[in-house]
Formats: C-alpha cells, structure tokens, sequence
C-alpha cells in the first residue's frame, strides 16, 4: 500500500515543476523527469563564418508531465577573437529545437568598434534565453510555440562571425587573467544551462 | 478537520528547495529555516588588488537534501577608461571556484562608454564523493553549516580602470555621478 500523501497528493506548492541546471563539465543531474549529462567544455571555440554548434548548449529534454512553459537559458562567455584582431566581434546565435530554428531568439552580439581593426577587448558574460510555450493548438517550432512536449527534444544554439578576417569571435574564452594574459583553468569559463518547467 | 493532504503532507511538489534572491541594499531576506543580510553595494572604484564586490556574498546553509545550489550574480560594470579590462573570480570558503573565471571588457577606445551587466553564475555540484573546489564540486561533508560563496574582482592594470555598481550617465546627462545601480544575488538550491 502506498502512502496517503500518495493517494491523496497535496496541491503543487506553486507552479515550477522542475528545474534543472548544470555546468557543462560532463556532470549527469537527475530530476523527476530524467538523467541528463551535460556536455564536457574544455577549450574555447572559435567561430566561423559557418554557423556551428556552441559546445556547452546541447541537451535533450523531456519536460515533466503538465509542463506548459519551459525557460531554457544557456549562459556563455563572448569574446572577440585575438586572431586578426577580433575588433568588435561581431557574431550571431541561434537557438534549435528538435532541429528548427527557433528565429525568434536569433541574436546579434558585439562590443563597439573602436575605429581600428587593432584590439580584442570586447569580451562579456552572454546568455540565450527563450521560454516554450507548450499551450499552443499546433506545433510552430520556428517561434518556440509545441502543441505538447512528450519525447526527448534536443535544444541547442548555434554561432558564427559576422565576417572574416575581422569581427571575429570566440566563445567560452577569457584571453587576460590578472594584468597578464590567462593561463591554466582560466583561459575558458565553463558554460552553464538552466531549464525551468512550469505548469 | 483539515484535510488529509495537511496531516500527511507531500514532500515538495518540485525539487526546487529554496530560492534566496534579493538586491544588494542590506535587505533580510528569509527562507524556509534561516535568514540571510543581502550586502550594501555603493558605486565603487575597482583597484589592481582583488576585493570583495558588494551584495555578492551570502554565508549560505543548505537545506536537507540539496544536491544543486545554483548561484547567480548579476553586476553593474563600468569601463573608467580605455577598455576597462575586469576580472572576476568566485569562491567558495575561502577557496577559488577558477572554473568560473570571467575576464571582461568593452572595446579599447579613448572613451569611457563602455557600460554592461556581468553575470557570474555557477552550479555547485553536491553529488560528488570528494571535493574539488576549484571545479565547484563539493562533498556534502565539506558544506556543513554556514559557507559564504562570493565574488571578488581587479582590473587588469591602472591603465584600463573599471568600477562596478557604477553608473556615469543618466537621463541625458552625467552630472551628479556615480549613480549606482544595485547587484541582484540569487541562490537556488535543489534536490
């Protein structure tokens, strides 16, 4: 026989199901909806002018049962290029459900130009952020908007420079440390992702 | 009589634990057994030693059953000259968590315009067997009652000065400044 509080549930406390969050360090988290791994970052990446996946972004996600809005945000370092002198930086994201791009969260990062293709310094914490609406009639991938969520989708985003050889990026990467350039663990920061389900 | 599901109440409906969140203007904020001061954050200079950035530490406890504490730390950075070059480190009693190290900046210039958020988060990982510190992997041996988790920062050199919680523009215009715009702390814990 199972416990009361098994036959006769409470009310949910609030609305949030489920969250879960992690660093992209290879750890596996466990909720009520599943096991997930998070992808292992151990370097930067560097964009090109071919959109490529952000190492740290993917996973695939089953929400819990009830779930009518999911936040996902993945939380990474920008950083212009020292190749040619990134200058500004200028590249662009994008955000993938179950192979759609969801072009409502497209996103265009840059630091400002400073009047010569001379220096790297732009570099900042970066984030795509986006909620799935799960109360839609039918499925509109491209804005985010699921007729229900029932099975693993697999979300990720997805990067590239504005041009080359100028305007590039990095991702992930901290080029200074200290007065000096970075060295050791400090030459990436590891990115993280937050998924919330609410109901 | 009350209900059932009041005698006998379920466990949490969600494996969130506890949230802590507030601003950094020296508000209590209360969770579910204890409370925690948020610190006082003024428009500061920031300096080639490393210091502790206002609003940014908690000695926090963890509820039973954690597994995660998710730390967020949202801060106003100002570039005072050139490309204000910043860095950012996180710890954990006392200890660099270096895994979430974050160098920033604005592009190099003569001015002083560059202004952004930085956002400094880490997911503290409970479920290990032994503690790594500078992964933010703790044992849940190593955090038993109160440890303060923080935010210490330094700019690169005097040549590429920066300041934190610091506004130099408002409204059109720059007179009276520094403004200051708070830090937002926010702690999660799950199971």
């Amino acid at each position: 026989m199972g416990s009361l509080t098994t036959l006769y549930p409470a009310p949910a406390s609030n609305n949030i199901l489920e969250m879960l969050s992690g660093v992209a360090d290879g750890r596996t988290v466990t909720v009520s909806s599943g096991t997930y791994t998070f992808q292992n970052v151990t370097a930067g990446h560097s964009l090109s002018t071919s959109y490529s996946d952000l190492p740290g972004s993917a996973i695939t996600y089953t929400p819990p049962e009830g779930a009518k809005y999911v936040l996902y945000k993945f939380s990474y370092k920008s950083n212009s290029a020292s190749l040619n002198y990134g200058s500004s930086g200028i590249h662009h994201t994008k955000l993938f459900i179950d192979g759609t791009d969801v072009y409502r969260a497209h996103k265009s990062v840059a630091g400002n130009y400073s009047g010569s293709h001379s220096n790297n310094h732009a570099n900042f914490t970066s984030f795509t952020e986006y909620v799935f609406d799960l109360t839609a009639t039918s499925d509109d991938l491209g804005q985010g908007k699921l007729n229900g969520w029932t099975t693993g989708k697999l979300i990720k985003c997805q990067g590239r420079d504005y041009s080359s050889p100028y305007y590039q990026a990095d991702i992930h990467k901290n080029d200074w440390e200290d007065g000096t350039g970075a060295s050791g663990e400090e030459v990436y920061t590891k990115p993280t992702i937050k998924i919330i389900a609410y109901k | 009589m009350g209900n059932l599901t009041e005698i006998f109440p379920a466990p949490a409906s969600n494996n969130v634990l506890e949230v802590i969140c507030g601003i950094g203007d020296g508000r209590t904020v209360h969770g579910n057994e204890n409370s925690y001061t948020m610190g006082t954050a003024a428009a500061i200079e920031l300096t080639t030693s490393y210091q502790d950035i206002q609003g940014s530490a908690i000695d926090y406890i963890l509820p039973a059953d954690t597994n995660y504490v998710h730390y967020e730390y949202v801060v106003k950075w100002a570039a005072t000259d050139t490309s204000g070059i910043c860095h950012w480190r996180l710890y954990f009693d006392g200890n660099d968590v270096s895994a979430a190290y974050i160098n920033n900046a604005s592009s190099h210039g003569s001015s002083n315009h560059g202004h952004h958020l930085v956002y400094i988060n880490w997911v503290f990982d409970l479920t290990v067997s032994s503690t790594n510190y500078s992964q933010g992997q703790i044992a849940k041996s190593d955090w038993t009652g109160a440890k303060t988790l923080k935010v210490r920062s330094r700019e690169y050199s005097s040549s590429y000065d920066a300041r934190a919680h610091w506004m130099t523009w408002w409204n059109g215009s720059s007179s009276g400044y520094p403004f200051l715009t708070s830090p937002l702390l926010t702690v999660t814990a799950y199971s």
